[in-house]
């Protein structure tokens, strides 16, 4: 199922704050982002990476 | 996921790249147990109400060391040689945007003050989107007044209709399991997705719970797969609170599959149960269009104060359905079992079934039918069998 969902994935984009209207957000820059840690439940901000290169995955298990 | 986890191995256990997973889901849980199935063991995080706005997944982007994004939905094999093997220059072309997720810690007093003082929806939900992802559990019922307060002020706030859905059917899974925060869900749901149609991570929250003939596959029928996977590991498989239902699990269809009528013999003198159980009734979606099916949800649930429990020995719980003509029934399914039955002596029990409407059809179409069942008196010893009617109401969305 989860296959089909990757392989099958259509265009995308974002509307939040720090995207803007851009359909491309290639060069710009997040502005931060916290959420609860699926495990913990504690807060994770996107600013605690800062300095090293991440992979950011937006996914669903269904 | 289990892809990108493979592709990347190598530069995270190096040091060279961080993975960060975020996890579109109603129920955290789940995604925690695929997680351990498939041995992510990178940060995920939960965001339930689609605070980033997105509408696909997957998505992914690369970010480099000054917050950059440098890929968008890139291939496994340009991450080395494109991204990670790369050195980049702080050059973004925008200033940092302030930060498009509620500030971890909000002030929830400031948030409902500011709300109050500028009446607009975007304050009311504001607060809302700070009430669902930081407050306590028992802040839930405040979150969503305040989204029924953004919504209210602008029925047009796509976001928070969705964002209201999704903290009703939280709401509905906790006691005392209001039938109607479920039906409340569906309709918020219902009225995001008429505001903008295109919203695939909506569609499918409501299609998670909605009728065969609309999914576009079975959304959960990994977990058992997974919960033995990570048994036969040896491990202890992460529970869930909320397993899924015979809705999320169902597989598509193309064409109705309609059951034949059962004669229903001489029920009509049995008991009628007016104290010991009551029979939720929810239809997915709200509003059905001409021709097409609905995914029914009935929940037999014991009363709190009922002395009365499900009698397992004495037979399967039994509902009959009596649809008008024309109107196709599906055979009842049932997630993990091969009838209606309960689990326990109070645990309630669900039952789904599809009901799909003719192309001409008046407004409503009411189904009815009644449930069949054996109770123990938990304290005397005296056990009934009985019955106990409900109706369908099927609400059709106008042409």
């Amino acid at each position: 199922m989860l296959k089909f969902l990757f392989f099958a994935m259509g265009w995308a984009w974002l509307a939040p704050s720090w995207v803007g209207a851009q359909q491309t957000l290639t060069g710009t820059r997040c502005g931060d982002l916290t959420l609860p840690n699926l495990a913990t439940g504690q807060a994770v901000s996107l600013a605690e990476f800062r300095g090293r290169k991440v992979l950011l995955i937006q996914f669903a298990s269904w | 996921m289990p892809v990108w986890h493979e592709r990347t191995r190598t530069y995270v256990d190096d040091g060279k790249l961080v993975l960060l997973g975020i996890a579109q889901e109603q129920h955290p849980e789940r995604c925690q147990l695929f997680a351990q199935w498939q041995q992510l063991d990178w940060p995920i995080l939960h965001d339930p109400i689609n605070v980033l706005q997105s509408r696909a997944v997957p998505m992914v982007w690369a970010i480099d060391e000054h917050g950059i994004i440098r890929l968008e939905n890139p291939r496994p094999e340009q991450i080395g040689p494109e991204f990670v093997d790369r050195e980049f220059s702080d050059d973004a072309s925008n200033e940092p945007a302030a930060s498009c997720t509620p500030t971890y810690a909000p002030d929830f007093t400031a948030l409902r003050r500011r709300a109050i003082d500028s009446g607009t929806a975007a304050d009311w939900q504001r607060l809302a989107d700070a009430l669902t992802l930081w407050a306590a559990d028992d802040q839930l019922d405040a979150a969503i007044k305040a989204y029924q307060q953004a919504v209210a002020i602008d029925a047009t706030q796509a976001t928070a209709w969705f964002r209201l859905g999704v903290c009703l059917r939280m709401q509905y899974e906790r006691p005392p399991h209001r039938v109607d925060d479920f039906r409340d869900a569906v309709v918020a749901w219902g009225k995001a997705l008429d505001l903008d149609p295109g919203q695939y991570i909506w569609r499918r929250r409501i299609q998670q719970y909605g009728p065969r003939l609309d999914k576009p596959y079975p959304f959960y029928d990994w977990v058992e797969a997974a919960e033995a996977a990570i048994l036969a590991r040896g491990e202890t498989p992460i529970e869930l609170p909320v397993r899924p239902d015979g809705a999320e699990l169902a597989a598509p269809i193309r064409n109705f599959e309609s059951a034949s009528a059962v004669p229903p013999g001489r029920e009509d003198a049995i008991e009628r149960d007016d104290r010991a159980a009551r029979i939720e009734v929810v239809v997915v979606p709200d509003r059905i269009e001409p021709g097409r099916s609905a995914r029914v949800h009935l929940v037999l649930r014991l009363n709190e104060d009922s002395p009365e429990q499900w009698d397992l020995e004495a037979g399967q719980i039994q509902v009959r359905l009596q649809p008008p003509e024309s109107i196709l029934i599906s055979e009842p399914f049932m997630a993990g079992a091969t009838g209606p039955s309960a689990r326990s002596l109070t645990d309630p029990v669900s039952v789904g079934y599809e009901i799909k409407v003719p192309t001409e059809v008046g407004s409503e179409v009411r189904v009815p039918g009644y449930a069949l069942y054996n109770l123990c008196n938990k304290d005397d010893g005296r056990c009934r069998f009985v019955r106990q009617d409900f109706e369908i109401v099927l609400l059709i969305r106008a042409r």
